[in-house]
């Protein structure tokens, strides 16, 4: 077995309380690195298509990667995959915090879940054996007190864990852990509530081997080396993401209302998004396992008009961009408080703002009235209402039950044309970043065909084209895609790096191929579901359908057939029916899935006709 | 010659406190003329947005001409009644 591998995974099958433990031929880690690349592989193999995301045969897997835990800065997280509920295909998302390098310290690469518990359960992971325990005390509760009674009952463990939201099944739930680090992408947090599945908890000493350590360790005093003489270290340590909200509002990178504004006459003064109001009430800077950056922050108690605790995190940038410019607010408080709750009932910030502007757009248009929200007046920029409704959806009580699962469906219950202000790629809300302001750049850059083309629609963190390879590639071996691909973006590091770790001396060439496996492996689980990407729905004002009349992105639209038609042909995917060719899927060696997708019977023949 | 105001967003904004500046061109002025009309309107431009020296943007500064983005390494000829703006790098998080 390599290093940087535990080399064991664990399966439980939650109807029936089995638990198994496995250890994988090395050569799925070799193909498919960790994370959502292995996590890819074993839904396909494992999993039928059609299945209800939100059913037994539904399988969640949380899975790190061979940097997770290593001395790779950044190696801190770990990924969720499962069909998904709110896009009704392939599903992921990822967090950092510390429960993925103590996964690995436990014992395991992974873990995998199916079936349904009749009752609430956690699974209890302690140094290389695992059971599953009675939850029906956390049921119910928030995440941060799941975290700590799991922690006084866990001394030195780490906690992931779902929220009321994820219990009642909220299509836009998250899996949370850190008290603010949360896998909300996805809607995964309701598969966990599906399964009575309420925590898991990763305990133990195992250490993480590491096939080069004096060279592994060399590359992380480079790294840091590195960060420091930049400048890099000390900007994102007191600021972290949160640190440009005001100047993407007016830069054209947030949508605005909806996506239906302009920044600069819809929120022209944004001074109550600048970055030093987003510090204002920090207490300390904290962060991921082992990171040097600590990018992240944890609040004092409010004590103005919104009284969230203590420990609430500092905002990053999607949370800003979700509940702020998009809902025409620069109230950054509220936004705390709106974070706070999304994070205490686990819920993605980036839907559950976008569920609200949209929901402001059918107010200020008519389509709902107070009487529809239980009072609430749901106007732009209307702060306490923004809060107050958050708080409904999370708990679905009145007007929120109607929003909770997500706008595409928020906007069928509605009715009365609700759906023209239902912005979705797919199903899943859209990250917060406008491709209009990028534009021409969109081979690899973010545009809307990213989000369109996307095997989890909406998201907007794992590029385009070839470039996304890079993105599965990082995603695969458990880093952060901001502070390690800052450093692996210039010259062989991720190469050296995973030899240090693993010892497969494999070059960036090799390297690569596996992301681009990995990108394959998650479009043929969409194929298999009957999920042709260039049938998903996008909102046309993602593609500047029609073009803003003024500001920075005035008179732009994309042609996403003709961006998407460059990243099938890139990828060597037919333009119909975005099939991979069979030569691509060969040369990846998925020669299973090349007999599946191209049986005999489809091959062209050659010679006369028999 | 025309005069044209150019509106600038995100950080050039930032860099210099200015929304929009005002220059005097000629009639299909290029994307280095442009630069250095807005340079010597507002020096600290030069540096940050354009390169130090050359009449050229930063990475991924762009300008938005009458809808279309254009980077460092094109170029367009500007008309009297035409739109332009100064964009900044696409941001993260």
């Amino acid at each position: 077995m390599a290093a940087g591998y535990m080399g064991k995974l664990l399966f439980v099958n939650l109807s029936t309380q089995e638990i198994k433990e496995e250890a994988p031929d090395e050569s799925l880690y070799r193909d498919f690195i960790g994370g959502y690349g292995i996590g890819a592989r074993i839904l396909y193999d494992r999993q039928k298509a059609g299945v209800d995301p939100l059913g037994p045969e539904n399988i969640l897997g949380m899975i790190t990667g061979p940097l997770t835990g290593s001395p790779a800065i950044g190696g801190a997280r770990y990924q969720v995959v499962a069909k998904s509920p709110l896009t009704g295909g392939w599903g992921d998302a990822n967090s950092g915090g510390h429960f993925g390098p103590y996964l690995k310290f436990a014992g395991y690469d992974g873990v995998f879940f199916n079936g349904i518990s009749e009752k609430p359960v956690y699974l209890f992971v302690d140094n290389g054996k695992a059971e599953l325990r009675d939850a029906a005390h956390l049921w119910g509760k928030g995440t941060y007190e799941t975290e700590d009674t799991l922690g006084v009952e866990h001394k030195r463990a780490r906690v992931i864990c779902i929220g009321p939201a994820g219990e009642k099944l909220s299509r836009v739930a998250s899996i949370n852990t850190h008290k603010g680090d949360a896998a909300a992408r996805s809607g995964l947090g309701a598969v966990m509530g599906s399964k009575k599945l309420k925590a898991v908890v990763a305990k133990g000493n195992k250490e993480v081997p590491i096939a080069d350590i004096e060279a592994t360790n060399k590359l992380r005093t480079e790294h840091i080396e590195d960060l420091k003489e930049s400048g890099f270290l000390e900007r994102f340590h007191q600021y972290g993401t949160g640190g440009h909200g005001d100047m993407s509002a007016h830069s054209g990178d947030t949508p605005v209302r909806n996506w239906g504004g302009i920044g600069v006459f819809d929120v022209p003064d944004v001074s109550g998004l600048n970055k030093d109001k987003v510090i204002a009430n920090l207490d300390k800077r904290i962060g991921c396992w082992r990171c040097p950056a600590a990018c992240k922050g944890s609040l004092k108690e409010g004590t103005g008009e919104y009284k969230y605790p203590a420990g609430n995190h500092r905002l990053e940038y999607e949370t800003i961009g979700a509940f702020g410019a998009n809902c025409g607010n620069t109230n950054v408080e509220s936004i705390e408080m709106a974070s706070h709750l999304c994070n205490s009932y686990g819920m993605d910030t980036i839907s559950a703002g976008s569920i609200i502007a949209f929901a402001m757009e059918c107010y200020e248009n008519g389509i709902i009235t107070k009487r529809d929200t239980d009072g609430i007046e749901l106007t732009w920029g209307n702060h306490q209402a923004l809060v107050a409704m958050t708080e409904k959806m999370a708990k679905r009580e009145g007007f929120g039950d109607i929003l909770a699962d997500g706008v595409k469906v928020a906007a069928e219950r509605i009715g009365k044309g609700a759906e023209k202000f239902a912005v979705h790629a797919g199903g899943q809300e859209l990250g917060m970043h406008d491709p209009k302001v990028v534009g021409h750049q969109f081979a690899g850059m973010p545009s809307a065909a990213m989000y369109w083309m996307n095997s989890t629609p909406g998201r907007h963190s794992q590029a385009f084209g070839p470039v996304s390879f890079v993105t599965h590639l990082n995603n695969a071996m458990g880093t952060c895609m901001i502070i390690f691909m800052w450093r692996a973006a210039r010259g062989s590091y991720v190469q050296r790096m995973m030899t240090a770790v693993t010892g497969f001396d494999r070059s960036m060439e090799e390297l690569l191929k596996a992301g681009e496996r990995i990108a394959n492996m998650r479009h043929v689980f969409n194929l298999r579901e009957g999920l042709n990407p260039l049938e998903h729905y996008i909102h046309p004002r993602v593609c500047g359908q029609p073009p803003q009349k003024d500001g920075p992105l005035a008179g732009i639209t994309m042609d996403i057939k003709e961006e998407a038609w460059w990243h099938l042909g890139a990828l060597d995917w037919d333009r119909r029916t975005t099939v991979p060719s069979r030569n691509k899927l060969l040369e990846l060696g998925l020669n299973d899935i090349a007999e599946e997708l191209w049986p005999p019977e489809k091959m062209p023949r050659m010679g006369p006709p028999v | 010659m025309f005069k044209r105001i150019i509106h600038m967003y995100g950080l050039p904004y930032e860099i210099t406190d200015q929304r929009e500046v005002e220059v005097e061109l000629e009639e299909g002025a290029s994307m280095a003329d442009v630069i250095a009309a807005m340079k010597a309107k507002i020096p600290a431009l030069g540096g940050p947005v354009f390169r130090t020296g050359e009449d050229r943007l930063e990475e991924l500064y762009k300008f938005n001409v009458n809808g279309h983005l254009y980077f460092d390494g094109m170029d367009f000829q500007l008309h009297s009644g035409d739109r332009i703006a100064l964009l900044m790098p696409v941001t993260g998080g």
